[in-house]
Order: structure tokens, then C-alpha cells, then sequence
């Protein structure tokens, strides 16, 4: 379990900027006519929403992880 | 009426498989479902060994736990439900390494053995699912 950790501890310390994930969602937003400003322009709903859900994996990750 | 079938000597003729989208569709789906992981482990007549191994259905929760994640955001970030659906499979289907692992590990006749495996394609989709992940926060201005 400890090498999980590693991958795990030593990706979420990468920022994405640029990486292949930031460019495979680009490309795919892109092709699927979805324009990137548009997502910037998220509701504070939205945004709180998209928090809980990453609280959640988080909280998630943690127990799983111990 | 007869078919004109597909020639390899040809080089004019395309081979079917690209230029039907279904075909290619069809081997994406394909792909997306074939994930499987084995691992067994043999320790015969030996003493004193210690095997550590990653939990594959540990690493298989957190792959589900990350792709559940990705495709609620991606649905309440895009309007159009249908084309957050169709953006969530596509991310999963190219983030995904196909997974057919089997490892088999034999230790015999063997005294003071320390051994430690980890599923690695499970490890590489975890990772990958969270670089998604963070990604897609950086879009939405939340990172």
C-alpha cells in the first residue's frame, strides 16, 4: 500500500498545467464544441457543488489509504 | 453483388477498420471494459518470508472513487448533459490503461525473503485519473 501512496502523494503534488491530462481534456473539450471560457464562468452553486465533490474524494482517499 | 475485400499488397485500399467510426468506437468500448487483475502468490517448504503486496481491490476503489468524481464534475461544470456524458466516457476511455494483469510470484525452498509487488497498471490509472482530475479543477478555476 505504501508504493500507492507515493504515486498518489507524488501526483497530486504536480501541477497540471501542461501535462498530458491538461491537454487530453482540452483536446476533448474541444472536440466536443465545448469552449474552455465557459467553464470559467461557473455559478458560486457550481463551484460549491464541485467542492463537496472534491471534499468528498478526498475524504474518500483518506479512509481507503488509512 | 459481390464485396471488393481488403488487400494488404494494396496500398491504395484503406483497410476497413478506418474509415468506419464504429469499428473504432466498438474497439474504444472494448477496451474500457477489459480491465482485469490476477496475483497469486506460492510459498513452498520456505521460513521467515514476507510478502507485501497492493491491494488490488483497494487500488480498483479508488480508480472507481476517481472516475465517479470526474464525471459528476464534468456534468455539473457543462450545460448540455448530453455532451458532459459523451466528454466523461471519452476522458476515461484515453486515460485508461487497458488492464490484463497477472502476477505470479513462487518462492521455494527459500529462507529470510522479502518481497513487495504492486499492480503498476492500476498504479499508472490512479495516477492518471488524478492528473485528470486536477486538470479539470485548473478549468473550472477551482486550483
Amino acid at each position: 500500500m505504501d508504493n500507492l501512496k507515493k504515486v498518489i502523494d507524488s501526483t497530486l503534488r504536480v501541477h497540471p498545467s501542461g501535462s498530458m491530462a491538461d491537454m487530453l481534456l482540452t483536446e476533448t473539450l474541444r472536440k466536443h464544441g465545448i469552449q474552455e471560457s465557459s467553464l470559467k464562468n461557473l455559478s458560486s452553486d457550481q463551484k460549491k457543488r464541485i467542492n463537496q465533490v472534491v471534499s468528498n474524494i478526498q475524504a474518500e482517499l483518506g479512509k481507503i489509504l488509512g | 453483388m459481390s464485396r471488393r475485400n481488403w488487400n494488404a499488397l494494396n496500398a491504395s485500399c484503406s483497410h476497413p477498420s478506418f474509415r468506419d467510426p464504429e469499428v473504432e468506437q466498438t474497439a474504444k468500448q472494448k477496451s474500457k471494459t477489459s480491465q482485469y487483475s490476477e496475483e497469486l502468490i506460492y510459498i513452498i517448504d520456505s521460513a521467515d518470508v514476507e510478502v507485501t503486496t497492493t491491494e488490488t481491490q483497494v487500488a480498483l476503489s479508488i480508480q472507481a472513487a476517481l472516475q465517479a468524481a470526474i464525471a459528476i464534475i464534468v456534468n455539473i461544470s457543462i450545460a448540455d448533459s448530453q455532451k458532459a456524458d459523451q466528454v466523461a466516457q471519452e476522458l476515461f476511455q484515453n486515460a485508461s490503461v487497458r488492464q490484463t494483469n497477472r502476477q505470479k510470484t513462487f518462492i521455494k525452498n527459500s529462507r529470510g525473503v522479502r518481497v513487495t509487488t504492486t499492480d503498476t497498471d492500476i498504479a499508472v490509472n490512479i495516477q492518471v485519473l488524478i492528473q485528470v482530475l486536477l486538470a479539470l479543477l485548473v478549468k473550472v478555476d477551482l486550483l
